[in-house]
């Protein structure tokens, strides 16, 4: 069982400034084994933190459903937090040394174990309030801060710069420069291939098929259909969230990525899922012509469950995927 | 020996003492005992630095007495007007280090001091056929006048002494020239353009062996220029003089003992010139005939053998005129502007609170580097501020109390003045013309509310509220054994159920 200092400090350093906002302090990597064995019925002793964060996530859920309460994290969003805090400690130039350069890979390779061991949410409403948690991931931005000065320079990643190097400015001539680093290009830096990060980061996403399909527009890593995403919009409820979440984020991008991920499907029932969704969330695009008029009871988004397709029916081979990797 | 009067006491025996309506034992007159004549004047001095000698002139006697021992002291007999004047004279007195007594004829008593604030009585009268009988606390005296000190001829007696800071006085100066230097400084004044008026007076001779009288040039000079002050204080035979008062002026680089601005001795007709280095004041009775020193400019004659004759007529040659201004004796009217220059615009504003609804919206300002115009048609006293203008022609003012020279009509004098479109002509004292553009008067009204502060409510509080910050990723270092914990779950089933049943990896 891992102990609830580290999980309290999880949710402090990683969890509430992702949803609230601020300054994401990464905790201590924690790995498969210990992602996987947080107490279910963990629940944040910090009264303060946990109501601001509920209110949070309430709001990031109406913008797709009228909902008036998200249930806590369980036990699979706190150790998809965790992996997550993983996946951004693997872009940590402090994790390793000369002689630990593997630790990036390794830590890469453990948060794909944690989101292949944490499956799809299994409702409507576990998927919104897993979204709630992880909706303003591609909002997290690193700044780097280039300090020059007349005999030399230096670089901070995600730090702020030594406060000797900003002494006598008009004196040394210092210039700084800082550049806020979108999602993307965290990894650039430290001895992991950009490729490599991206992947564990898109299976990390499939995790949260509402935040895979809101963020669709993203430049990378590239959307692409999966079973989750998939089983999520194959429901006409889903399907209708889905829409109302990729409207949401107003990304003009956002269509165009989901017709080119439906390209790269075979013809077959994948494809013609993703076609329907495609024409739903295109016209809610376009300023939801077209769609019927009955709104989203609270009742429905509680009660509606996804799982009126299993993920695991549609094949990799349907979805044109790779074989999955190992467990 | 003395009693001290007491609260509501009726009685005194000190003839021709009584009461005042504050209880305080008071007689019809003051006297002031100093030991010597110095230290009148330091008391003469104490007295005119703080307050004018004039109140107490008409009645002020000061006579040298001598006791019956032979000691001579100083008295000052002046008529005791109340309580206030006696109480500032005694202070005085007490700091030059007389003693100061009242009554009325020829017994005074101790004036009031702090031991008896309603002042003292005598227990029993002297007597004696002295003119003056002083009674104090600590003696009883009898004197007899010896001779009476005239105010006026002390003051002349008194010599200046050195203060060189009187030479920095701005003002009007007198210059006192000897009969031979006169001429050449009328020269000097007339070529260097000093404005100066010069007369010549006379002292009668020293002695009968002058051939005849004293001759001295007086000049009068509003303002001596800097650079000549030097040559003047300098040069023997001249003397350069400060007006002190009226009537009497000290030489520069000296002052008098005594405030002579407070001491009204000498007749405002006349002259008296202080001069230091020991020398003997320059009196005169009577201020001699002064004369502008342009008058004596070199007089240049034309011989004026030919006089050439107009043969035939043709264009005649130019007679226009400067204009000039002549102050009018005339009673003020139409005086609807007003010149506020920028020193005196704190003065505007104050006056701009007390201002009528009336008065502010009907008045206009023009803003300018030199100052603001204020212009109302119904007359501008209301503001009293700055120097007024009459309006001559609509768009034409001329400052008010003059009149504009040659006396052309009005028309003219704007015609002349190029009749501007769009200006409104100011014409100084000094004829100087200044325009002002008329679409730049503005209701004074709208002119004086500065900009108020506002402080703006957010009206997007809500939005504020809801808005969250960026989330920012901070790199630390994760410590010195960051994966110790880490571990891979292969081989290791969670504690409990998390996985959806069927994932890849997951429990059931």
């Amino acid at each position: 069982m891992v102990p609830l200092a580290r999980v309290e400090d999880l949710a402090r350093g990683v969890l509430a400034p992702l949803v609230l906002g601020g300054k994401l302090s990464l905790v201590q990597p924690f790995g498969a084994k210990l992602a996987l064995s947080i107490d279910p019925g963990f629940r944040i002793l910090d009264d303060d933190t946990r109501v601001r964060l509920s209110v949070a996530r309430v709001r990031v859920a109406r913008l797709i459903a009228p909902l008036d309460s998200i249930p806590e994290p369980t036990a699979a969003d706190w150790a998809l937090v965790a992996a997550l805090n993983d996946l951004l400690q693997a872009t940590n130039h402090h994790l390793s040394g000369p002689f630990t350069r593997g630790r990036h890979e390794r830590l890469a390779d453990l948060v794909d174990e944690v989101s292949a061991a944490v499956g799809p949410p299994r409702s409507m409403i576990a998927a919104i309030a897993r979204h709630t948690i992880f909706a303003r991931l591609f909002e997290l931005v690193r700044k780097d801060t280039h300090v020059k000065w007349w005999t030399g320079s230096a670089h901070f990643r995600g730090e702020p710069p030594a406060g000797r190097l900003l002494k006598w400015k008009s004196f040394r001539r210092v210039q700084t420069d800082t550049n806020a680093i979108p999602m993307a290009d965290l990894v650039d830096g430290v001895r992991l291939t950009k490729e490599r990060w991206l992947s564990s980061l898109a299976l990390f996403l499939t995790r949260s098929p509402l935040t895979d399909l809101a963020t669709a527009g993203r430049l990378v890593p590239t959307f692409a259909w999966s079973p989750a995403t998939l089983a999520f919009v194959y429901t006409p409820m889903g399907s209708r969230l889905a829409s109302r979440a990729v409207a949401s984020t107003r990304n003009p991008r956002a269509n165009a990525a989901l017709e080119a991920a439906i390209n790269r499907l075979p013809a077959g029932k994948a494809r013609s899922i993703a076609l329907r969704f495609s024409e739903e969330a295109a016209a809610k695009l376009r300023g939801l012509k077209g769609l019927p008029k009955d709104e989203l009871k609270p009742q429905d988004a509680d009660g509606a469950d996804a799982q009126e397709i299993d993920p695991e029916s549609i094949t990799d081979e349907e979805m044109g995927l790779p074989p999955a990797p190992p467990a | 020996m003395l009693e001290r009067v007491a609260l509501h006491q009726t009685r005194l025996r000190t003839p021709g003492l009584g009461l005042d309506p504050k209880g305080v034992a008071l007689g019809a007159k003051g006297v002031v005992l100093l030991p010597s004549l110095d230290r009148l004047v330091a008391f003469l001095s104490l007295y005119t630095k703080s307050g004018s000698l004039e109140d107490v002139l008409r009645t002020l006697n000061v006579e040298v007495v001598k006791s019956k021992l032979g000691a001579r002291e100083v008295t000052l007999t002046f008529g005791a007007d109340g309580c206030d004047r006696m109480d500032r004279i005694a202070e005085i007195a007490r700091l030059a280090g007389g003693s100061t007594f009242t009554g009325t004829s020829r017994h005074f008593v101790q004036y009031r001091d702090a031991g008896a604030p309603f002042g003292y009585d005598v227990a029993e009268i002297q007597p004696g056929d002295a003119s003056l009988m002083l009674y104090h606390s600590n003696f009883t005296q009898a004197y007899n006048v010896e001779r009476k000190v005239e105010v006026r001829s002390l003051i002349l007696r008194l010599e200046p002494h050195v203060e060189p800071s009187t030479m920095l006085e701005p003002g009007a100066k007198w210059i006192a020239a000897e009969h031979g230097l006169g001429p050449a400084l009328i020269g000097y004044f007339v070529r260097s353009s000093v404005e100066a008026e010069v007369g010549l007076a006379e002292w009668p001779p020293d002695s009968s062996f002058d051939d005849g009288p004293v001759r001295r040039y007086l000049f009068r000079v509003p303002e001596i220029p800097s650079r000549m002050l030097p040559l003047l204080t300098g040069t023997p035979g001249l003397g350069v003089f400060n007006p002190v008062g009226e009537g009497v002026a000290v030489e520069l680089g000296f002052r008098h003992p005594i405030n002579l601005r407070a001491c009204p001795v000498f007749p405002a007709g006349g002259l008296v010139l202080f001069r230091g280095r020991g020398e003997e004041p320059l009196e005169l009775p009577r201020m001699p005939a002064l004369g502008a020193v342009r008058g004596f400019a070199k007089v240049i004659l034309h011989e004026g053998k030919t006089t050439v004759a107009a043969t035939k007529t043709g264009t005649p040659g130019s007679i226009s005129l400067p204009l000039r201004l002549l102050p009018s004796m005339d009673p003020w009217r139409g005086v609807t502007a007003t010149w506020v220059r920028k020193e005196e615009m704190p003065l505007l504003r104050r006056i701009a609170y007390v201002l009528g609804p009336e008065t502010l919206r009907k008045t206009t300002v023009a803003f300018t580097s030199i100052g603001a115009f204020v212009r109302n048609v119904g007359g501008i006293e209301s503001i009293p501020v700055g120097e007024f203008f009459r309006e001559l022609h609509p768009g034409l003012f001329v400052v008010a109390g003059y009149d504009p020279l040659p006396a052309v009509s009005p028309e003219v004098l704007y015609q002349a003045l190029g009749a501007p479109p769009g200006q409104v002509l100011f014409v100084g004292r000094d004829t100087k013309v200044i325009g002002v553009p008329s679409a730049a008067f503005v209701s004074l009204e709208t002119a004086l509310l500065e900009g108020q502060a506002w402080a703006p409510l957010p009206a997007e509080a809500l939005e504020a509220a809801l808005a969250t910050e960026i989330p920012e990723l901070v790199l630390t270092s994760p410590g010195l054994r960051p994966m110790r914990e880490v571990e891979s779950a292969a081989g290791a089933a969670p504690a409990t159920p998390l996985l959806p049943p069927g994932a890849p990896g997951g429990s059931t």
